[in-house]
């Protein structure tokens, strides 16, 4: 019910100001109805006995688990790096492919232990691969960004695309641009076991196991070591930290080598399980590994692993999801949908006529779109099928896709950010 | 006053080593081998070695002048450090011939072949080959430090002469095709062997060609530099219009004569400029860091093809080019603001995520299988030639010359009125903007007078040429015009500090709005002209890397400078090429992107600003209000000391 | 496993293409013996060209002065990603090159290979910079290039064909292999089709169907599932396989798709998995096709599918994943055993010189078809080019592709090459190896278990 008063406050409103709180709250209803649409379908057709199989399920988590993981890894450095700098270091993803390709060298060379005594071996690989991580990870911070210490961050953000393609290409010229297959897994790791109920290979438990182990660590390097408290302390304000006797270059020069360290564990695990390395290997895991450190929330650590392994997670489970939008919707849930789309037009209604200017627009939305919600769910939807062929094609867009749903409710991240940055644009 | 060391002198020696040593490791030493610059002297694998030991025997001496101090007058001690420098350089590569000779490095380094030892001691062999690596380093590095010795003026003339001699070397096929178009047959087969190397007689030929003139004319140039300095600053803006009239006009013509190689590495740098047009609006002006900038030359690639192709898998309205190009402008509006609404209210890197994955959504759209039937999937569109039907042109010529008179009186009277009050102008601009739309438009409906319908053919690189340049000339128009408007002048505000902008009363949803669907438009022409160009569009031309290198254009070139990314876009792209367009040095392919990488962290360290970097910065850098200009202006002033 | 499988529909095709190559060729001797190198000498032609008066064609002749190299350039991928295919192909053609040898009294110069960088782009750039080598003179002469071997990549030949085309060049290409750049084999000429274009690689279309029919008729599945990674050529090829497959009468339960660059492929098993397929096809290349078999083999479900590679994984480094043992490839026929090539070499000659240029093994599949281009334009110039009494060599550019289109049962490596009117001029010889043992790769590449020559089936 809209009163003449109501209608002369939203006519008064600032259009584009109206039009885009509308356009925006229709792109979050939209993505919000898409993806309860997608697991509501899912669920059916699990009910109708035509869904995946219990094992099969258990693959799509344990695979987006390992995977994620490993995103969370790599995360953990671009956190970092912003937290106590506040740029995106493009050239995190090729230190953990120079550390990835050491541990192949290593691991190549140590084929006969690599079957004897695989933990051993194992160990000297993660050594190294840490080793080499770190010394890149310190290098480039040396030579290209502590000379732009304070230099607005756009500045640092080209040279490190700069640093990316220079050791991209650099590694190309070394040791080649063909793929180099690490030894095969013994054979314990390439069985499945149990575990919590899930059918498990062994080489994912082993990835998940190890990721976790790491971070656990990492966290309490952070949060209860001296050095953890300094990166702290200039993550918040670097004068200040300065000032307390802290000093400054070193506790940089520290959270590059740890993030490296990170990357170099990430970078074997990747390689055991995904087997081959070469030059660009680096480049969409670090891309997705910064993703997911947006995606819960930049800067802060436990976020980074969460959103690693929630990124993991939509990637693996994502086209299945969206395939459950082949399932037919009966009567009943469209009358479920109008239901709740006709609460979304009353609610919308209260909006409009109490709120203030700023969430008018949201409150219109309500209503425009809960309004087509009926109308979709009564008519339209029910008997209607979507089939969406080659989904895991899209599996790379679901996965933005929800980062973007993500963000724009929520602009800091699924955990916010933790150490603080200023706000600079 | 400082003076270098020997000690320097072996820092910067061990520095050459390295470079050396990794040079020759990553193989590019070798691999250049076959390509000869001077026949028979110097290839090209030598010249990426030699100019180490040369170069930082010059440098090593170099002079920090600071002020109130007499530098050192150059001396037999340059000589003395630079020959030190080489030294060490040639030992070092000494000590890894022996090791590559020792032990068989190439399960891990491929590039270190059996063969390298030999190369690298110029097929001497091992002994000989070491003591003759020693005396060139020490020869080289000496020369490099005599360099100080020799005044400014034979030693900058010297420095062109090499330049223009390996700029010729490399870019031969350019070179001789621009000669033979130009009827200049004869100097072509006299310059080249048949095999498109320069002989050493045309090397020295060269010399001369860049020598004489130069001293001939060496008063003139000067005398013309200093006119045009003392110019009042109207005078030297309308002498600025002229040439840039001029340029376009010359490029224009140029096309017709001087063939087809040309045109092809102009129109694809033409196309870069386009978009790095665009983009220096949303990132230069506005300050909004788009990093999936690459979907809207996707969305205008893809909306040019399926308007104008026969062979688009769906809906095929088959319309002639310019009547395809208003919906263009509207689908890509439409993708501006579908992008740009959602990150209005996100910040900084939030921004930058946000964009990418919008970029990257966008190919995975286009190459969906789902949606196969509309846009073809993996394997794309084939598109059609551009039809113009010249009842159309004429139709534009009209609106265009009403719009140039219109727009022409308006900025006439806008500006008179603004001038008697003596305040700033915004309404000019418009007037300005429709004038020079209208001029283009009736340029555009004039120069294709026929009747007949008229195809521009995506090989026919000088039509594609041409057309690549009107819109580059109306993009950079656009651009100019809108820095100093009031959407300029509010993007610059947002840039600075979004808060503050708000508080002053500018709207900043529509600010930023309006730079996201600008940039979007510029794109959206940048790839409807690929389209046309191409004949051929497939999702894997629109990856995350050219978004990347756009922006590495904008702010090589200088961020919210046009002729920054004029120059940005014919440097990386022209030059060296883009992620999937060879440049003039095609030789360079393998190694494009490591030697990319190298530019950019180069560039970053000593120059951030870049090439060219805006007036309007360069003023904003006086006022030291803002941390970032105060730092660009204290690197600048380290540079103006180090000079 | 024999005759009887032969369906009517890859003969009608056949007996199709040949009618109308017939027609396109007038009468051409069809009963033409398999020549062997020693016939096609270069002395025959310079004597019947001798004494007439040379009239150029309607697209001019390239000049060649006495002593002066015949020149010929490559358009190749090798930079990038996909550098271990276009380099192999540049090492076929200098081979092929030195192998020949002089042609007329000519030395032929390769000059700078370009770099077709496996983009629109590159193809179009690359062939610009070949057609700025390209001089013209009075009254139709010109000097340059009078062919070009290549693209590598589909794409990059789509840009380049046309300005190739247009110049009166020719192209022959030694891996691509998508029915647009020719023809769909029943006589519709392909979207990208031009004059000039000819290839020595096979057609899509022959090896979706061998894979088709080998599914359908010797392993008797009836489900199946295709996987491509967003490439026009995989996607081009997983739908040859689509169609031919769903022609007889199986069904393809799930066509999809990875992306370059995914590891996990878990998303894509799933799918996959859901539809139950006794047989997957996955024509990708490396590093997804080796994520793809690696987790494949452990997806539930999938434990009892049998997977199919194609030439994109027909490498070494992918065969000697353990997982891959059982897999079936399907790619060209490389069982080249004694044929011999023009230049009289046989495939061991070549895999021989090959090791002493290049240091390694060859690393893709397509060297000897590009071989095989290479001497094919070469003899194809010695045959038709005029000698002038001073030793120039003028080559009508019209003449010359007649000549190539009118190919015969040339002599090549990969064996007899005749050329149709659309530029199809493979052996269209394809086989499926079985391969068993990760350890014995040499061995499977030997174990072929089906073969067809242009759709029909000659082993099985």
């Amino acid at each position: 019910m809209t009163t003449p008063n109501t209608l002369r406050r939203i006519l008064a409103l600032d259009a584009p100001t109206l039009a885009v709180d509308f356009f925006l709250f229709a792109l979050k209803a939209m993505l919000v109805f898409i993806g309860s649409w997608a697991v509501i379908g899912t669920v059916a057709l699990h009910v109708a006995g035509e869904g995946l199989t219990a094992a099969a399920w258990s693959d799509v988590v344990v695979g987006g688990l390992a995977q994620g993981f490993m995103y969370g890894l790599i995360a953990l450095g671009y956190s970092m790096v912003y937290g106590v700098l506040g740029f995106i270091n493009f050239a995190h993803g090729e230190v953990f492919m120079t550390g990835s390709m050491t541990g192949f060298f290593v691991a190549d060379a140590l084929a006969g232990l690599w079957e004897t005594a695989f933990p051993l071996a194992f160990g000297i690989v993660i050594l190294s691969s840490v080793a080499a991580s770190t010394a890149v990870a310190v290098i480039i911070e040396r030579i290209a960004y502590r000379p732009l210490r304070g230099a607005p961050r756009l500045i640092p953000l080209i040279t490190s695309i700069g640093m990316s393609f220079f050791v991209q290409y650099a590694v190309r010229g070394l040791v080649g641009d063909s793929f180099r297959t690490y030894p095969v897994l013994p054979e314990g790791l390439r069985d499945r076991v149990s575990f919590l109920g899930l059918e498990i290979e062994g080489i994912r438990l082993l990835v998940i196991v190890v990721a976790l182990a790491s971070m656990a660590g990492l966290w309490m390097f952070v949060n209860r070591s001296r050095t953890g408290r300094a990166i702290r302390a200039v993550s918040e304000d670097k004068e200040i930290a300065s000032l307390m006797g802290i000093d400054v270059n070193r506790v940089v020069v520290t959270t590059f080598a740890v993030g490296g360290a990170m990357a170099g564990i990430a970078g074997v695990l990747w390689a055991m399980l995904f087997r081959n390395v070469y030059f660009l290997t680096g480049f969409l895991p670090g891309i997705k590994a910064f993703t997911a450190a947006v995606l819960g929330g930049i800067g802060n650590l436990l976020g980074a692993m969460l959103g690693g392994v929630t990124l993991g997670l939509i990637e693996a489970s994502g086209p299945t999801l969206i395939g459950g939008l082949r399932w037919e919707l009966p009567i009943s849930m469209g009358i479920a949908v109008s239901a709740l789309s006709l609460f979304g037009v009353v609610w919308g209604l209260r909006i409009v006529r109490n709120a203030t200017p700023g969430r008018l627009g949201g409150g219109l939305g309500y209503v425009f779109f809960g309004a087509i919600g009926v109308v979709l769910g009564l008519v339209v939807l029910p008997g209607t099928t979507v089939t969406i062929p080659g989904a895991s094609q899209l599996k790379d867009m679901i996965a933005f896709l929800v980062l973007i749903g993500v963000l724009m409710i929520r602009p800091i991240g699924l955990l916010g950010e933790r150490l603080a940055v200023e706000e600079r644009v | 006053m400082t003076t270098a060391t020997w000690r320097d002198a072996v820092r910067w020696g061990a520095l050459g080593g390295l470079i050396v040593v990794f040079i020759a490791t990553i193989g590019m030493a070798e691999s250049f081998d076959a390509r000869k610059v001077i026949d028979p002297f110097l290839s090209l694998g030598y010249l990426s070695l030699l100019w180490v030991p040369m170069a930082l025997g010059y440098r090593v001496s170099h002079r920090v002048v600071l002020e109130g101090t007499a530098p050192t007058p150059p001396g037999a001690r340059d000589i003395a450090l630079g020959a030190i420098t080489g030294t060490v350089v040639a030992v070092i590569l000494c000590g890894y011939i022996l090791l590559i000779d020792a032990y068989n490095l190439r399960e891990v380094l491929v590039n270190v072949t059996p063969t390298l030892g030999h190369y690298l001691t110029k097929g001497v062999g091992l002994p000989g080959g070491l003591a003759f690596v020693l005396g060139v380093g020490v020869a080289l590095g000496a020369a490099g430090g005599a360099l100080h010795l020799v005044p400014g003026r034979p030693r900058s003339l010297g420095l062109r002469v090499v330049l223009w001699i390996l700029v010729i070397g490399l870019v031969e096929l350019l070179f001789g095709s621009i000669l033979r178009e130009m009827g200049l047959k004869r100097i072509d087969s006299f310059l080249f062997n048949l095999d498109r190397t320069i002989p050493w007689y045309s090397a020295v030929a060269i010399g001369l060609a860049v020598v004489v003139p130069s001293v001939l004319l060496r008063g003139r140039a000067q005398a013309v530099r200093a006119r045009f300095n003392t110019m009042p600053a109207s005078g030297r803006r309308r002498v600025g219009f002229a040439l840039a009239a001029a340029a376009v006009a010359f490029g224009m013509i140029v096309p017709v004569n001087f063939g087809p190689l040309l045109n092809e590495v102009l129109a694809t740098v033409g196309l870069f400029m386009l978009m790095g047009l665009g983009l220096n609006i949303v990132v230069g002006y506005a300050g909004l860091l788009d990093l999936g900038y690459v979907a809207f030359f996707a969305v205008g690639a893809y909306s040019a093809a399926i308007l104008t192709s026969s062979a688009a898998p769906m809906f095929t309205p088959e319309l002639a080019f310019f009547a395809a190009v208003p919906f263009v402008i509207l689908i890509a509006a439409l993708a501006g603001l579908v992008v740009g609404t959602p990150v209005i209210r996100m910040r900084g890197d939030y921004l930058a995520i946000v964009t990418l994955a919008f970029g990257e959504i966008a190919r995975l759209v286009f190459q969906a299988d789902w949606l196969k039937e509309a846009f073809g999937g993996a394997q794309g569109i084939r598109v059609d030639p551009a039809r113009i039907r010249t009842m159309f042109g004429y139709v534009l010529a009209g609106v265009g010359l009403i719009a140039l008179i219109i727009g022409l009186l308006r900025w006439w009277a806008a500006r008179s009125l603004a001038r008697e009050r003596g305040d700033l102008d915004s309404r000019s601009a418009a007037g300005a903007v429709v004038a020079v739309l209208g001029a283009a438009a009736l340029a555009i409906g004039l120069a294709f007078p026929s009747f007949a319908t008229w195809t521009a053919r995506g090989i026919d690189t000088e039509q594609i040429f041409r057309f690549v340049l009107v819109f580059v000339a109306i993009a950079a128009f656009v651009s100019w015009r809108l820095e100093s408007s009031r959407v300029g002048r509010a993007w610059m505000a947002l840039r600075e500090d979004e808060h503050v902008a708000e508080a002053m009363g500018i709207n900043v949803v529509t600010a930023k709005l309006t730079a996201f669907v600008t940039g979007a438009v510029l794109a959206a022409f940048g790839g409807a002209l690929f389209a046309i160009k191409i004949g051929t569009i497939y999702p894997s031309s629109f990856r995350i890397v050219q978004s990347i290198i756009i922006l590495v254009i904008v702010i090589v070139g200088g961020m919210g400078s046009l002729r920054g990314v004029a120059l940005g876009a014919l440097v990386l792209i022209g030059v060296l090429g883009g992620p999937t367009q060879p440049g003039l040095l095609r030789e360079f392919e393998g190694y494009k992107l490591l030697i990319y990488g190298v530019l950019l962290i180069a560039m970053m360290l000593k120059r951030p600003e870049g090439l060219l970097p805006a007036a309007r910065r360069t003023r904003e850098l006086h006022q030291e209000e803002f941390l970032q200009d105060a730092w660009i202006k204290a690197k600048a002033d380290e540079m103006a000391e180090g000079a | 496993m024999s005759r009887k499988f032969t369906t009517f529909r890859p003969l009608g095709a056949l007996l199709i293409v040949l009618a109308l190559t017939a027609v396109a060729c007038g009468d051409d001797d069809a009963e033409t013996t398999t020549t062997t190198a020693a016939t096609t000498t270069t002395a025959a032609a310079t004597t019947t060209t001798q004494g007439e008066t040379f009239t150029p064609g309607p697209l001019g002749y390239i000049e060649v002065a006495p002593g002066a190299p015949i020149e010929i350039r490559a358009l190749q991928a090798i930079s990038g990603e996909v550098a271990f295919l276009g380099q192999d192909q540049v090492y076929g053609v200098q081979l092929a090159i030195a192998d020949y040898g002089d042609v007329l009294g000519h030395p032929v110069n390769l000059g700078t290979v370009e770099d077709d960088l496996c983009s629109a782009d590159g193809g179009q750039a690359g062939a610009q910079n070949i057609l700025a080598q390209l001089v013209e003179g009075d009254g139709g002469a010109f000097t340059g290039p009078v062919g070009v071997i290549g693209a590598t990549c589909t794409g990059a030949t789509r840009a380049a064909l046309p300005l190739i085309s247009e110049a009166g060049l020719l192209m022959i290409s030694g891996s691509n292999t998508g029915p647009a750049l020719t023809s769909n084999l029943v006589g519709v000429p392909g979207e990208y089709n031009a004059p000039g274009f000819y290839r020595t690689a096979h057609n899509d279309l022959y090896q979706g169907g061998a894979v088709g029919r080998f599914a359908y008729d010797v392993l008797g599945v009836r489900k199946a599932a295709a996987i491509h990674d967003g490439d026009p050529y995989t996607d081009g090829l997983a739908t040859a396989f689509k169609d031919a497959f769903e022609a007889l009468g199986g069904e393809v339960v799930v066509y999809t798709a990875v992306n370059k660059g995914d590891t996990d492929m878990t998303s894509v098993l799933t799918e996959v998995a859901a539809g139950a397929p006794e047989f997957v096809f996955f024509p990708i290349f490396q590093p997804e096709g080796d994520f793809l078999i690696q987790q494949g083999r452990s997806t539930a479900g999938l434990e009892d599918v049998i997977w199919v590679g194609a030439d994109g994984v027909l490498t070494d480094s992918f065969m000697a994943l353990p997982e891959t043992a059982g897999m079936y490839f399907s790619g060209p026929d490389l069982r080249f055993g004694e044929n011999m090539s023009v230049t009289g070499k046989t495939y061991n000659d070549f895999l021989a010189a090959y090791q002493e240029l290049a240091g390694i093994s060859p690393t893709a599949a397509f060297h000897a078809h590009t071989y095989d281009a290479t001497a094919l334009l070469l003899d194809t110039i010695s045959q038709i080019a005029f000698v002038e009494a001073d030793g120039t060599l003028k080559i009508d550019r019209q003449g010359l592709r007649d000549a190539l289109t009118a190919t015969r049962d040339f002599p090549g490596l990969i064996g007899p090459i005749t050329c149709d009117r659309y530029g199809d001029c493979g052996s269209q010889a394809i086989s499926i190896i079985h391969h068993e043992d990760p350890t014995a790769i040499a061995a499977s590449k030997a174990n072929v278990v089906y073969a067809e020559v242009a759709g029909v089936v000659n082993e099985g």
